[in-house]
């Protein structure tokens, strides 16, 4: 098995040695056969120095970013992409020691490695130094976060100001004076919406790296924003209605899942003028995933626009959906946090009828014993 | 009536100084606005005042060197802090020094007077 694998590397290593990104090649159990010239740059360790050690010497100490180790654990990833077959869907960030005792921050994707006969052979490691990358999205959340600060304090001010004058509190105005102070209450109310917008554009957009990864009640998540947008369905005369299962849990992000639910329950309050909208959750044992659906008999979205409606900033071009105001980020924020926790979004939609959103979820039922009292 | 009782903000966005001012007058309390963390600290110290609200981050001394300089002279004075979400540290350490109430930023004035309601009436 090795000689096999030895023999196609050395056909490749000509290739390998070109790119920047490290790549080392290791047997089923983890030995390496193969250290690139990139692999050698990022880490510091010559191929001489690594070849026949197992990547769970100790050698790179990887460990996730919050420092808890993985190396020598069930959690290494190449451990779990050789035992479990499955190669990584998008790079994981990891901390790594470079030889100098530096830690680096690498972006690594794994994959088993097959035999022409399809016989597990070893696996693959790709990685590349993220340190950069993730400094300029740290620089970039701060950016944001003061952004947020200097936008909206103005835009709360001016709408203080304009209730003050709008209850007469500096003075009599007049029907006409009424009309254009309320017009531009209306305005500033529609930019700081917008403003919302781009701003959670910012603060969900590239920090892949700061996603939190807590055992969470997506039962509880779920009920508590259906909670909240049944009154905002019925101000608007929309049926709404829900049906979570009990205990559906995973692991992720709360703030993030919860904004995702939350732009596509809006957005289907958004586009629906009657009839109703509907959210429902269950665990589909079958596939050992959680099925979200968030069903409406809105306006619906035309086909041609189905494909593109999780681009960003990107709104079906219909004079009717343009009055609904937005700028286009809400499905792409609700697919980018869906993807980061493996999930995926699937729609179906009749112009004139209505939409379904389906989200699929990794996640499981809560065990009795873990259920909370 | 009896006697205004005196408000003190400390706010240095001049444009939210002035909002927060014109509510309270509204509401029937006398108003000094400040627009520092010094001009703060020796009003808040110097005059006869009810209550203060306190901006936290402002020019030459922040709002938690000011309640911090302020708690010991008169520990009965009713605070609350104003500061942004995000940080919500500095909010955290403002309630751990003796302040009595805050508001995070961006808020509706009528909040405020809402808030400052309570904490005098609690006094």
């Amino acid at each position: 098995m090795d000689a096999m694998l030895r023999k196609e590397i050395s056909h490749l290593s000509i290739v390998f040695n070109q790119i920047k990104d490290g790549v080392y090649i290791t047997d089923p159990d983890r030995r390496i056969l193969f250290w690139n010239k990139a692999a050698e740059e990022i880490t510091g360790y010559s191929q001489k120095e690594v070849l026949g050690k197992k990547c769970a010497d100790n050698l790179l100490v990887h460990t996730d970013l919050a420092g808890n180790k993985l190396c020598s654990t069930d959690l290494c990833p190449l451990h779990k992409a050789i035992s479990f077959e499955k190669s990584t869907t998008e790079p994981l960030v990891v901390k790594a020691l470079h030889k100098n005792g530096n830690r680096v921050m690498v972006e690594v994707s794994l994959a088993p490695l097959y035999s022409a006969s399809g016989e597990l052979i070893g696996g693959i490691e790709i990685f590349r130094d993220a340190s950069e990358k993730i400094e300029f999205e740290e620089q970039k959340a701060r950016f944001f976060s003061s952004l947020s600060h200097e936008l909206k304090t103005p835009l709360a001010n001016m709408q203080g100001y304009l209730k003050l004058l709008l209850a007469g509190d500096a003075g009599e105005i007049n029907d006409l004076q009424e009309e254009f102070l309320t017009t531009i209450f209306k305005e500033e109310q529609k930019l700081g919406r917008y403003i919302e917008e781009l701003l959670d554009m910012g603060r969900f957009e590239g920090t892949d790296y700061s996603y939190q990864r807590n055992l969470l009640d997506l039962t509880d998540l779920l009920e508590s924003l259906a909670d909240s947008f049944s009154a905002e369905a019925v101000n608007k005369g929309l049926d709404f209605s829900s049906s979570i299962e009990p205990d559906l849990a995973l692991f992720g992000d709360r703030e993030r899942l919860s904004q995702a639910f939350s732009n596509l329950i809006g957005n289907a309050i958004k586009y629906t003028e009657q009839g109703s909208v509907s959210l429902k959750a269950v665990f589909s044992e079958a596939e050992d995933e959680i099925v979200i659906t968030v069903k409406d008999s809105g306006i619906g979205i035309p086909e041609e626009d189905q494909k593109a409606i999780f681009a960003m900033f990107y709104r079906v071009e219909d004079k009717d959906v343009r009055s609904k105001g937005g700028t286009g980020v809400g499905l792409y924020i609700a697919e980018r946090v869906i993807g980061r926790h493996g999930g995926r979004i699937e729609l179906e939609s009749n112009p004139g009828k209505g939409t379904t959103f389906t989200v699929y979820l990794p996640g499981f039922i809560k065990a009795p014993s873990n259920r909370s009292i | 009536m009896t006697e205004k009782q005196v408000i003190l903000v400390a706010e240095d966005d001049p444009g939210l100084n002035r909002l927060i001012s014109f509510k309270l007058q509204k509401e029937g309390y006398q108003v000094i606005s400040v627009f520092d963390g010094k001009e703060a600290l020796n009003a808040a110290l110097n005059e006869n005042i009810s209550a203060i609200t306190l901006d936290i981050m402002m020019p030459f001394l922040d709002g938690i060197q000011v309640l911090k300089r302020v708690r010991p002279v008169k520990p009965d004075l009713p605070v609350v802090v104003l500061s942004v979400k995000s940080r919500e540290n500095d909010l955290y350490q403002a309630l751990e020094l003796g302040a009595n109430a805050y508001m995070t930023k961006p808020f509706q004035p009528e909040q405020l007077v809402e808030k400052l309601k309570q904490v005098l009436g609690s006094n």
